[in-house]
């Protein structure tokens, strides 16, 4: 009797065991979606394109995000702002003093994040990060069924924002951290597809130009699949965008004539805003000449809190130089970017920065204007001054920058200037343009102009240097420390070495 | 000899039973708390030479004449005397379990093994070296008891758990924590502040594979068992502990700037580098005569000036003064326990309160337990129902370099800050209304405001359940089941109140509650053979299925713009656009199936072996691996039993141990096979995204252990040692290689590596005197472990925080630039080089390097003393850390001019001033930027006197008249005094940097003990 009820407990134990048992391990994630079931209907395929343009919201390091990294080390690094006294957090202080390494965590910001021993947290926010996650879509959108013809169309235009997204990202990786500009110089590595064993990833550099032609490949790429029609969303990557980041990206080549034919499909859609509506785009009131913005939330991460805290303190003010550029009763753009506050007492700036300021219920909480008309004006312009073989360029040239001008400056007179003089002036036009949207660096960088400081403002409290100069080793950002030592085939900038 | 003896025995009985009328007397032994039979209980009649044993079944035969008193010893029972009629036929005995002895039982959730035959290693602490301590969470009473378990506190939060590190870190990124086992039911090892200290009758920490691998895959860390009181077999007992007592602040080597001295510090660097003040304002210099803006001043403004900074230098508020208070504790515990020999129980109800040493801070709980034991026949039950309710609350910005932080805070404050001004409090954002113009940044001020206007506490109901069922087969075959629960629901509320500052809009308050349910549950059943035959062989076999399942959930929600009137409660969210809530949270679960085989044999109490498998598989490892083995055989040699020891006086027990084993190692995260997406959203509209690479490879963490071991008395028991060696070589660890950028992530948790500890613990204590009246012991534990990282597979070497860890050197090994002092010349702060040579340039990216120790203290121990006189007992226990290593950040804030508006470190003082000065502190000024290096490692080595207690036993004759049994009075303090070249607050800690943290706090009481 104890035999069989012994031998009961045993079957019964082994059966438990062999059936139950595994059925009972199978626990699949409750809070997370299984990468193979996660892209599977075109509803998905919606969600996981909105959730690669969400990455440029993440954190990246201290309190930078993906998207607002390049202003954030513009402002740093540039001419454009101060360290006023009030700044006693210390943050950004390091790269503002241009004390950089590669261990120092604001020159991380457009490459990735570590653990450090300040901040043991873990920032999952980088360029590379926003690059991954659109390859992985990328991996598996050619795969996803579509029923209908708008769906079909619909797809092409999220495989074409993916491929933009994946240009543009490396582009701001490459003109941070590339040796220089020229294109036999180091450039970085370019993604382009997973690796599902992460460890085994270690790309080395590609040289700027190659670097170069793998952007324009993707931008191509995309513009040849974005389906035709007119998008209006904003806030999305549209074939226009494609254009204006060629644009771009063709400046920084010295691709003049090119350059000036993405600039001008770009000019000729959209048109520069209004006097009066042009206050209204830092408001978000309005979307005009705006062809891209990065879409943020209440509870996102604030680029206005950069210049000034939610405690109100000016971490970075607007610096002499720049506010002393502008007419400031003409100047369309002066109130909008700079706000004199003469009321804030002893030892306490008053230049702030007013293009985030937002509204006084969010402060500092704006869209991030990425890309907007203007600056295709002044891209043109450039290109067409250096153009050699277009006959008139300069005229051109002249007239592009007249153009902008007038359309910010109340009874601007128009003027021209020779060639020498026509750049500094669209320098000078950019840096006032385009204060604190991430181009003042890169674009001293691309001139190898050295970056000046004076005159500095009475509560300057920087460091010891005011210039920095294209010899110098500061001028330029290290390969982060934590980079080199995961990845073996990553060779440092050559002044870092 | 045995044979002699025996023969000697046998003549004897023909002799007794010549001289008067034998007779039979059979009786059975079994255990008055699980009614478990007890083989090998020796049995002697008083007043004659005749012995015998229980044999397998529990059970005896005698031949008696008349009427007999018989003497029942076992070990780990209290010895029993019984008288037997002469009428006795048949005499049924239960042993109770002795709580002095219960050291010589080793109790696992499977079994319970005499020492004497167990071949594991493992320290057992009894209700008296537990129940009293006054720390809010039990297992801080460890501290020094056990040797080779590293206990340190890592806040004084009240309540705060401590960390226990059981023969060394043998993981990389997985958790150390040891499992802990509270009634046979896995208990979360990092909440366990909810248990009544009071109600702890043993707490056995595993440490060897033999004893740990009945746990299997979590097994590696060590295993800390806890038993609570129970009921005994006889009239009703009532116990009251009462303590009272206050927290004060503990010694430290702090050292900021009085008024006066900063002043003079402000006035002095505004002379040597005006360029350090310029834009800052310091009335030090402001205001300085000598301040060449000042030069042209008229007299009186003059005199105006030098009157502001007398009236500045009077002030002088101690910081400490404001953010230390002296905490109030109290404790009352009742309990009552009884029993007939069917049904036994014990109850407890506990009200515990106390006070942290900053305000704000406090515990409060609230307890109850109720263990209920049944016997009817062949069936027994033991239930333990155990639940808590407890309060804490805790400070802002604990462990952070935010102002917030009050003990950050002690130390920016200005000496010259006065937070009060005719008893209004004036902070940041209130300031510019002050009567008087204020001269500092309000940092002090401000983190008072906070904490008046903060509030971050937790609410904790733990509840935890066994029922254990065991039905008598036949008389060698039992059924066991187990069924416990682990339930833990901790509610986190933080409230953060409008603070008016003039210049903003006003800022919003907002409630913030977490609410985390943990619930596991443990199934364990199957069968137990035991057998003892020819009065020498024991075996002892159990074959168990065991279910662990485990759920969790979080609920966060933040509701902005409450009504200050209603603080506390969700109900003051409005929920308006304008202020928007938040809510999220997650879900997790786990699963581990196990079958589990346990055989010991025993030879003659002489030699045993004990051999253990165990057939784990869990659902968060991949698929491929999901199912492993873990093992392990010890062998015990009873060597005082062999014959040539037998006879040796003075050697009262001698043992040799030694055991061999695999284990696994708890799990950080329940999916991290899995690749997968998470929700996140864009512009309006939600979307996926990749938020892990996964790794379908994820394995178990392993450990192999070797282990060997001796334990002796001597003296008639009066020297008592045990030391053991072991071999723990951990292999498969989860390691987060940090991965390139360029992957999209920054780390991917992968198995490799292996690490090495390697290490001697003993524990010795003799009683040096013991007479009567006077009694005097004295002990020691150790633990002296080697780290070292073995192997980290495929990836390099890598920084976690300011360590490394990297292939030959210990883990926690600091890596830092190294310092090379102050360049006379320039005041420079100088590095060291890799290759040897001097700079001012800081690089530590191709300057770090090792050899300023580890974090993790290789040698820690312990040592007591117990005096007795008369009435009055006299205990002290210190506990030692040699060779630890931290990384001390604060000076990185008190010394740096980043932060010229904070008040400095008084080492500032002795900082280089002209060419020439040799000194240890860099000049002063903007651009000498302060930076970590390995000057800010420091010895944090430390002894500290962790427990006085000073008692007196009330004389019987006092009590008797009132009922009472018997009653104590003691007076204890807790942490009284720490030896340590550390320079912060507390050189204790669970992390290695220091960062503004909690100290642990000096506690006195006075307590009074009545059983009744």
């Amino acid at each position: 009797m104890i035999n069989r009820y012994i031998k009961c407990l045993i079957a019964g134990t082994v059966f438990l065991t062999a059936t139950a048992c595994n059925k009972t391990l199978d626990i699949l994630p409750t809070d997370t979606i299984v990468a193979n079931v996660a892209i599977q209907t075109m509803s998905d395929l919606d969600q996981a394109v909105a959730g690669v343009y969400g990455t440029l919201g993440n954190t990246n390091v201290q309190y930078r995000t993906v998207g607002n990294a390049d202003i954030i080390l513009s402002s740093l690094m540039s001419d454009e702002n101060y360290l006023p006294a009030e700044n006693v957090s210390g943050n950004g202080v390091n790269m503002y003093k241009w004390l950089l390494h590669p261990d120092e965590q604001n020159t991380w910001a457009n490459w990735g994040s570590s653990l450090t021993p300040t901040n043991p947290v873990i920032f999952t926010g980088s360029n590379y990060a926003v690059i991954d996650r659109a390859n992985r879509v990328l991996r598996v959108i050619d795969a996803v069924p579509t029923t209908t013809n708008e769906e079909l169309i619909r797809k092409a235009r999220q495989k074409a924002e993916l491929l933009t997204i994946r240009a543009f990202c490396h582009f701001r990786v490459l003109k941070s951290y590339a040796e220089n500009y020229e294109p036999q110089s180091l450039g970085i590595p370019y993604m382009e597809s997973i690796n599902d064993a992460p460890g085994a990833v270690k790309p080395s550099r590609l040289t700027v130009g190659e670097s170069f032609e793998k952007i324009e490949s993707d931008l191509e790429a995309a513009r040849s699949i974005y389906p035709s029609g007119t998008v209006t969303d904003v806030t999305r990557l549209s074939k226009l965008a494609v254009y204006a980041l060629k644009a771009r990206v063709f400046l920084y080549e010295k691709k003049w004539d090119s350059a000036a034919v993405a600039a001008t499909e770009v000019i000729n859609t959209i048109p520069l805003a209004t006097r009066a509506q042009f206050p209204g785009i830092w408001t978000d009131a309005n979307n005009s000449e705006v062809i891209w913005k990065l879409k943020k939330d209440v509870d996102n991460d604030r680029i206005g809190s950069f210049y000034r805290t939610s405690a109100g303190i000016v971490e970075y003010a607007a610096s002499p130089k720049l506010v002393n550029l502008f007419d400031q009763a003409a100047d369309i753009r002066f109130a909008s970017y700079i706000k004199i506050d003469n009321t804030r007492g002893n030892n306490k700036s008053p230049y702030l920065v007013n293009k985030y300021a937002y509204n006084t219920t969010n402060v500092g909480l704006a869209d991030l204007k990425l890309i907007r008309v203007a600056e295709m004006y002044l891209i043109r312009a450039e290109a067409y001054a250096e153009s050699s073989n277009a006959p008139g360029g300069l005229a051109l040239a002249n007239s592009d920058l007249n153009a902008l001008r007038s359309a910010r400056i109340e009874n601007y007179v128009p003027t021209s200037y020779n060639k020498e003089n026509l750049i500094d002036e669209i320098y000078q036009e950019r840096f006032k343009e385009l204060a604190f949207e991430g181009h003042r660096y890169f674009d001293l960088r691309r001139r190898s102009k050295e970056i000046n400081r004076t005159p500095l403002a009475a509560d300057d409290a920087g460091g010891s240097k005011t210039i920095l100069k294209p010899t110098d080793k500061e001028y330029y950002l290290p390969i982060p420390g934590f980079e080199l030592r995961a990845n073996e085939n990553m060779v440092q900038n050559p002044l870092y070495r | 000899m045995g044979k002699f003896l025996s023969c000697l025995l046998l003549v004897h009985l023909v002799v007794l039973s010549a001289v008067a009328q034998q007779r039979n007397v059979k009786g059975s032994v079994i255990s008055n708390d699980n009614n478990e039979v007890l083989p090998g209980v020796s049995i002697k009649v008083k007043g004659s030479r005749t012995v015998t044993q229980t044999d397998a079944n529990g059970e005896f035969q005698l031949n008696l004449a008349g009427s007999n008193d018989l003497e029942l010893a076992y070990v780990g029972y209290q010895t029993l005397t019984i008288r037997v009629g002469e009428s006795d036929s048949f005499i049924k005995v239960k042993l109770i379990p002795n709580e002095a002895s219960l050291k010589e039982v080793i109790i696992t959730s499977y079994s319970r093994e005499k020492r004497a035959q167990f071949s594991g290693a493992a320290s057992v602490l009894t209700a008296q070296q537990i129940n009293q301590v006054p720390v809010g969470s039990f297992e801080h009473a460890l501290q020094g008891q056990a040797a080779g378990v590293y206990v340190t506190a890592g806040s004084g939060q009240p309540g705060s758990a401590a960390r226990l590190i059981v023969r060394g870190v043998s993981t990389i990124n997985g958790s150390t924590n040891p499992l802990f086992i509270v009634d046979d039911v896995p208990t979360e090892s990092t909440i366990v502040y909810a248990i009544n200290s009071a109600d702890i009758q043993s707490v056995t920490v595993l440490k060897d594979a033999a004893a740990t691998a009945l746990y299997g895959s979590r097994g590696s860390n060590g295993v800390v068992v806890v038993t609570t009181k129970r009921g005994a077999v006889g009239p009703l007992k009532f116990n009251y502990n009462s303590q009272l007592g206050v927290s004060v602040k503990n010694n430290d080597n702090y050292s900021m700037m009085t008024s006066a001295q900063r002043l003079q510090f402000e006035e002095e660097v505004g002379l040597e580098s005006p360029d350090t003040w310029r834009s800052v304002s310091v009335p030090g210099w402001n205001f300085s005569e000598r301040n060449p803006a000042n030069l042209n001043l008229s007299t009186e403004a003059k005199a105006r000036n030098t009157g502001i900074l007398d009236s500045l230098r009077n002030i002088n508020t101690d910081w400490r003064d404001v953010f230390f208070r002296n905490g109030k504790y109290q404790r009352h515990n009742v309990s009552a326990a009884g029993g007939s020999e069917k049904f036994r129980f014990f109850s407890s109800g506990e009200y515990f309160d106390q006070d942290g040493i900053a305000e704000e801070s406090y515990m409060k709980r609230y307890s109850f337990r109720t263990n209920l034991d049944f016997t009817e026949k062949r069936f027994s039950a033991n239930i333990s129902l155990g639940l808590g309710y407890s309060r804490t609350s805790g400070i802002e910005n604990e462990n952070n370099s935010s102002s917030f932080n009050p003990f950050a805070s002690v130390y920016y404050a200005l000496p010259y800050e006065q937070p009060y001004i005719n008893g209004m409090l004036y902070h940041p954002g209130n300031a510019n209304s002050a009567p008087v113009s204020i001269l500092d940044q309000r940092e002090g001020s401000s983190a008072i405001e906070r904490m008046l206007d903060g509030t971050s506490s937790s609410d904790l109901i733990k509840a935890m359940f066994t029922t254990k069922l065991q039905y008598k087969l036949t008389n060698d075959l039992y059924a066991t089941t187990t069924l416990g629960v682990d339930f833990r629901d901790l509610d986190f509320i933080r409230t953060l109140l409008t603070r008016p500052v003039a210049s903003l809009p006003a800022k919003l308050g907002s409630y913030t509650e977490v609410v985390n349910r943990n619930l596991q549950y443990v199934s364990t059943s199957g069968l137990n053979y035991k057998k003892a035959w020819a009065s020498r062989h024991q075996l002892d076999l159990k074959a168990l299925f065991e279910l662990n399942r485990l759920k969790f959930k979080s609920t966060t929600f933040v509701g902005n713009g409450i009504n200050p009137k209603l603080i506390g409660s969700p109900a003051g969210i409005p929920n308006s656009t304008s202020a928007p809530s938040m809510a999220t949270g997650s879900r997790t679960q786990s699963a581990l199936v196990s079958l589990i085989g346990l055989a010991s044999y025993s030879y003659n109490q002489k030699y045993s072996v004990n051999v253990n498998y165990r057939y784990d598989g869990s659902s968060v490892v991949g698929r491929e691996n999901r199912w492993t083995g873990f093992y392990s055989a010890g062998l015990n040699w009873n060597a005082k039993e062999e014959n040539f020891l037998k006879d040796i006086y003075f050697l009262d027990g001698l043992k040799f141990r030694g055991s061999y084993g695999k284990t696994g190692s708890q799990f950080p995260g329940n999916f991290n096979a899995f690749s997968t997406y998470e929700t996140t959203k864009y512009s309006g509209s939600t979307g996926i995204v990749a938020n892990s690479p996964g790794n379908s490879d994820y394995d178990w963490e392993i450990t192999h252990q070797l282990s060997t071991g001796i334990d002796f008395s001597l003296l008639k028991n009066r020297i008592y040692g045990s030391f053991d060696w072991y071999n723990k070589i951990s292999s498969n660890l989860f390691i987060d290689q940090p991965l390139s950028s360029t992957s999209g992530f920054i780390t991917s948790r992968i198995n490799a590596g292996k690490m090495r500890n390697r290490g001697f613990e003993g524990e010795l204590s003799g009683d040096i005197v013991s007479k009567k009246d006077f009694f005097l012991r004295v002990g020691a534990s150790f633990n002296y472990n080697q780290n070292k990282v073995l192997d980290l597979g495929q990836v390099n070497d890598f920084i976690v925080g300011t360590t490394i860890v990297r292939e030959g050197l210990p883990f926690g090994t600091q890596y830092a630039v190294k310092w090379a002092g102050v360049f006379m010349q320039t005041g420079d702060a100088m590095y060291y080089n890799r290759d040897g040579t001097i700079t001012s340039t800081y690089d530590p990216t191709n300057q770090n390097v090792t050899g300023f120790g580890s974090y993790i203290p290789p040698f820690v121990g312990g040592f007591n003393s117990t005096i007795k006189y008369k009435d009055f007992s006299l205990n002290a226990l210190f506990s030692f850390v040699n060779g630890y290593y931290r990384l001390n950040n604060e000076p990185l804030y008190n010394e740096s001019p980043s932060f010229a508006t904070s008040n400095k470190s008084t080492a500032l003082l002795r900082r280089w001033r002209n060419p020439g000065d040799i000194t240890d502190i860099q000049r002063y000024d903007r651009n000498s930027t302060r930076r970590l290096s390995s000057k800010d490692i420091e010895d944090a080595s430390y002894i500290r006197f962790r427990n006085l207690t000073l008692g007196y036993t009330v004389p019987k004759d006092l009590i008797s008249k009132v009922g009472v049994k018997s009653a104590m009075l003691y007076v204890q303090g807790q942490n009284l005094y720490t030896w340590t070249k550390w320079t912060g607050f507390d050189p204790e800690d669970n992390n290695n940097i220091a960062i503004f943290e909690y100290p642990t706090a000096r506690t006195f009481s006075l307590g009074l003990n009545v059983n009744f």
